[in-house]
């Protein structure tokens, strides 16, 4: 198991957001967790990695296993190191600096420079839109530009596990299925993902196994398949 | 002619402006809070300098170098024992501000207390004549003073341009967050901010003392124009800083010349306030978002 969340409780100040949440991910696999807003499923992947506790949450109670290892209390920068990655929520690109820059922070972690624009490279062609764009700033790209940015920054530190974040959140119809189709790819390509969705029909479509999210708890947890025709899930998420 | 004298003057005070303001920008735009303490890394500058030269009889080029870097670890320490604990506090803004204040006042104190309250100099031997030049006099020192200075801000600017670090202390800058992210460590880099925003400020301390004297208090109008310099070039904008320096400076002593020396700190405010109701974005037209301040 690449990723293993045991009895996880975490809050914001006096606000507990999640009540002891157990879930893991496997090597080579998809896994979305959807739910309704402020149902705990960002905050679980900020927990994870370690966004929460550097801005206004903190982990109460619980384990957090990489590849077997405890990671609970690490910092973001040290997941990294490990092999974790963000896509955060927001998009979050750096937007006073040019694309080209923000692929090259990307990989602030390695030094086999010669990989490193091969790398670049890499990520261009996967996403072609990026690329009569690199000397520009990464601030005026449009939403879905950025979401392309924000994914191919993370793919630059080749993660073992990337965490994305509400994705598709504010991006024009033809942007979200690219997002979708791009996961699907880079899954291809050996990279485990965890995705967090409120675009739960689209979600429960590239993803292998799902769990839903309610009010800080898993209510319901299965492959994307039976989820799919679950009833229940139907009406709550998927519009009838 | 006198304008070109006084364009001259005031390109010299506004490099001193310059070089506080961007190690200012510097250390704001990584940390996020306004350093006042900034000041006072200025002057301790100064008697670092002071000491080296004169009481340990040092070489000045070496101590000039001895005595930046040593500000730049005064700058650390002051991060690493006051701020440091805070931010992993999650303590708000007005508290840096007030530790800020604090540090300040303390260093000040310090200072008077090794070194005295009254006036000391650097400057040795006769005043010698300076050079014609655009009907302006300028003297070897304000040459080297405006050398050193402006080596000094386009260092920092390639700097931050170029290097990997410089590049990480952008991406603090743009979006600590993300940086993290991407695996960069912002305590380390608003360090390193620290680290070299103070050693340039002590820098400037340094080039100023041999010029005027020293002062325990010199600190304070430092900062004061530092960040007016900061504010005016647009917030935490390297170039800003340096363009609102020396157009601080040009101004105030323009106004020197065409109303009288007294106003010259009026000059400044009303240069600032001017500058926060039409352009609070400065010359460099930084946006101001609610999250960035």
């Amino acid at each position: 198991m690449l990723l293993e969340v045991e009895n996880l409780t975490a809050r914001y100040e006096a606000i507990t957001a999640l009540k002891e949440i157990c879930f893991d991910v496997n090597e080579g696999e998809i896994v979305t967790m959807i739910g309704p807003n402020g149902a705990g499923k960002s905050t679980a992947l900020k927990a994870v990695s370690g966004v929460l506790e550097a801005t206004d949450g903190t982990i109460e109670s619980g384990e957090i296993l990489f590849e077997g290892e405890s990671i609970k209390g690490l910092r973001t920068d040290e997941l990294v190191a490990k092999g974790i990655c963000l896509v955060p929520e927001g998009r979050r690109v750096f937007p006073t600096m040019t694309v080209l820059e923000n692929l090259e922070m990307g990989a602030y972690k390695r030094k086999d420079k010669t990989a490193i624009s091969q790398d670049i490279y890499m990520v261009l062609t996967l996403f072609p839109q990026l690329k009569e764009r690199v000397k520009q700033k990464a601030g005026t790209l449009s939403t879905g530009e950025q979401q392309m940015l924000a994914m191919g920054r993370a793919l630059m530190l080749k993660p073992k596990l990337l965490l994305a974040d509400e994705p598709s959140l504010g991006l024009s119809p033809n942007f979200v299925e690219l997002v979708f189709d791009k996961l699907v790819e880079i899954n291809g390509k050996g990279t485990t993902i965890l995705l967090v969705e409120q675009n739960a029909s689209e979600a429960l479509k590239i993803a292998h196994r799902a769990y839903v999210f309610s009010i800080g708890e898993i209510v319901l947890k299965d492959n994307c398949e039976s989820l799919l025709h679950n009833e229940e899930v139907k009406k709550a998420f998927l519009g009838g | 002619m006198h304008t070109m004298q006084f364009i001259l003057n005031g390109i010299i005070a506004g490099s001193m402006y310059s070089l506080v303001a961007v190690g200012f920008a510097l250390i704001y735009q990584t940390g996020r809070f306004f350093h006042f303490a900034h000041g006072v890394v200025y002057a301790t500058g100064a008697y670092l300098a002071y000491t080296l030269v004169i009481s340990l009889d040092i070489n000045p080029v070496a101590s000039f170098f001895l005595a930046a870097a040593l500000a730049g670890v005064v700058g650390v320490g002051i991060d690493r024992f006051v701020y440091k604990p805070f931010r992993k506090q999650k303590a708000p803004n007005l508290v840096f501000l007030i530790a800020s204040f604090g540090i300040f006042i303390f260093i000040q104190n310090l200072l008077q207390l090794i070194y005295g309250a009254q006036i000391l100099t650097m400057r040795t031997g006769s005043v010698k004549e300076g050079h014609h030049f655009l009907g302006a006099v300028i003297t070897n020192i304000q040459i080297l003073i405006l050398v050193v200075s402006a080596a000094l801000c386009l260092g920092l600017w390639l700097f931050v341009k170029r290097t990997k670090l410089g590049k990480a202390m952008r991406a603090v800058a743009d979006d600590r967050i993300a940086a993290s992210v991407v695996g960069i460590n912002p305590e380390r880099i608003i360090l390193a901010a620290f680290a070299i925003g103070s050693a340039l400020a002590g820098a400037a301390g340094i080039l100023i003392s041999l010029e005027t004297n020293i002062k325990p208090t010199m600190g304070m109008n430092a900062i004061l124009k530092g960040i007016i310099a900061s504010i005016i070039g647009g917030i935490g904008s390297i170039p800003g800083a340096m363009f609102g320096g020396l157009f601080l400076g040009i101004a105030e002593n323009l106004g020197i010349w065409k109303i009288s020396a007294g106003w010259k700190d009026c000059i400044a405010f009303v240069i600032l306030i001017v500058f926060l109701l039409f352009r609070p974005g400065g010359i460099m037209g930084v946006k101001s978002e609610g999250e960035r301040l």
